[in-house]
């Protein structure tokens, strides 16, 4: 009898140990794996990345989109390149939306001087090339860029996607291209300090001066 | 000259001790589990595992409490005791939980095995069971060494998730931290593998090899006097406890000192 009971409480042991192991994943560390559903990569170059790290997060209008998968250098543009996981739900556009979006694509193109100036045939082939490019998009506008923020003034930092104007959208996969860095608050003093004295009247003889002393020495 | 002589046997001694200790875990961790070893090992668990159960949540929780306390009254002067979830996860998960359950288990579970192997040899029920052919490595100190082995990283996980609830409930409930913040903060600085697996799981496992490996050893190679269990004992527990320290300064220096 005493095994048998003995055999009870180890059972008992193992399932607190696994709901508490439970706990822990899910709870504590957020491990539900990634709820982004329909997932896709995207990628941007940021001058300065100080501060953020893989798994923080990216927003839109404050919405989280997405995640930080990678963040690695480019040796040739000596640039960090950042690769994060969005969420396909929240960033593309449903049926009617596309439909609209294409609408409104098309009616730009016939205002443009190229499209005005090329054969019937070749607006015809335009205008399929522009559908076909609709494809894949996502909601991010060609002229939204995306930049380093920080969650309150001590907090973590994140990427934060901020829309454009632009009627053209960038495919599932590409690069946002506008990107604005981390700013760091020494930088900002300093370009304060040094900056400052640019902006006064007589700026360009000065300059012109120091730079021709610098010279000659 | 006697005097020399003497501390070059006591050293002699403490190395042959550790040469004794290593080849009986080597055998022990080599030799093919049987069903009547399954069967003694969980006999083991529920010793020393299960019953340390209590212990372990009691001290996880009053351990998270406090965090939680202290981690508000420092946390609440820079105006951020949102970080408080953070503060009390990632303290209890990579320090705390592994390293003071490790200790409890020592003074619970390590002292007891040390004594009862001990007392097993000193009454001659050891030699009497080699007499016999039975191989009291395997029947006596095998399922133990196992039994801790896989006991104190349940125990460090369990003390980890009571002392975040403990933690919450003093933050949350009594203090007034927002709870959103409290748990969503944790989420995007806790990761499991870093923390989780890595800061309490196989630290944990370490110091269960130490303390269990330890106990077993000093009961085993104990005088079999009434004075010699009890130093035993008391060396049980002294070693065990600076091991863990040590080798916790080790693997925190490896898992998270880098860059």
């Amino acid at each position: 009898m005493q095994s048998r009971a003995s055999e009870l409480a180890v059972g008992v042991f193992v399932i607190i140990f696994a709901v508490a192991m439970f706990f822990l994943a899910m709870k504590v560390s957020g491990l539900s794996g990634s709820n982004l559903s329909d997932r896709y990569s995207m990628q941007a170059e940021f001058d300065n990345v100080n501060g953020l790290k893989p798994r923080a997060k990216v927003t839109m209008s404050g919405v989280t989109i997405g995640r930080v998968t990678d963040i690695t250098l480019d040796p040739m543009t000596r640039l960090a390149t950042v690769h994060f996981d969005l969420d396909g739900t929240l960033t593309s556009f449903n049926q009617a939306q596309l439909k609209l979006v294409q609408e409104n694509a098309l009616e730009e193109l016939k205002y443009s001087t190229d499209y005005t100036d090329a054969s019937p045939d070749q607006q015809k082939a335009m205008q399929n090339e522009l559908i076909a490019n609709m494809k894949s998009i996502t909601s991010i506008d060609e002229d939204a860029y995306i930049m380093v923020a920080t969650n309150g003034l001590l907090g973590e930092k994140y990427l934060k996607v901020i829309p454009g104007g632009g009627l053209n959208y960038i495919p599932r996969g590409g690069s946002i291209i506008n990107t604005q860095g981390t700013m760091d608050l020494e930088d900002l003093i300093s370009k304060f300090i040094t900056g400052g004295t640019k902006t006064t009247d007589s700026d360009s003889s000065n300059q012109n001066d120091a730079e021709a002393s610098f010279v000659a020495e | 000259m006697n005097a020399i002589a003497l501390l070059g046997r006591r050293v002699i001694e403490r190395i042959r001790g550790i040469g004794v200790a290593s080849i009986m875990l080597l055998q022990i961790l080599c030799s093919m589990p049987t069903w009547l070893g399954v069967k003694l090992f969980l006999y083991q668990m529920y010793r020393v595992g299960f019953l340390s159960l209590l212990i372990i949540a009691v001290s996880g929780l009053f351990i998270g409490l406090v965090l939680g306390l202290q981690g508000y009254s420092i946390l609440v002067n820079v105006g951020s005791e949102s970080m408080l979830g953070t503060m009390v996860s990632l303290t209890l998960l990579r320090e705390l939980a592994p390293v003071v359950a490790a200790l409890l288990f020592a003074g619970r579970a390590g002292s007891a095995l040390t004594a009862e192997i001990g007392l097993m040899k000193a009454t001659e029920q050891l030699s009497s069971m080699e007499m016999i052919g039975v191989d009291p490595l395997k029947r006596i100190v095998s399922p133990r060494l196992w039994a801790g082995i896989v006991s104190l990283p349940m125990l460090s996980v369990i003390f980890a998730a009571i002392g975040i609830m403990g933690g919450k409930l003093v933050g949350v409930d009594f203090l007034g931290v927002d709870e959103g913040s409290f748990w969503s903060g944790m989420q995007s600085t806790v990761r499991f593998y870093e923390d989780i697996f890595q800061g309490t799981l196989i630290k944990s496992f370490v110091f269960a090899i130490v303390c269990t490996w330890i106990a077993v050893y000093q009961g085993y190679a104990c005088e079999p006097t009434s004075e010699g269990i009890a130093t035993s004992t008391t060396r049980t527990v002294v070693y065990s406890s600076l091991c863990v320290l040590g080798f916790d300064f080790v693997l925190t220096a490896v898992m998270f000192g880098g860059v």
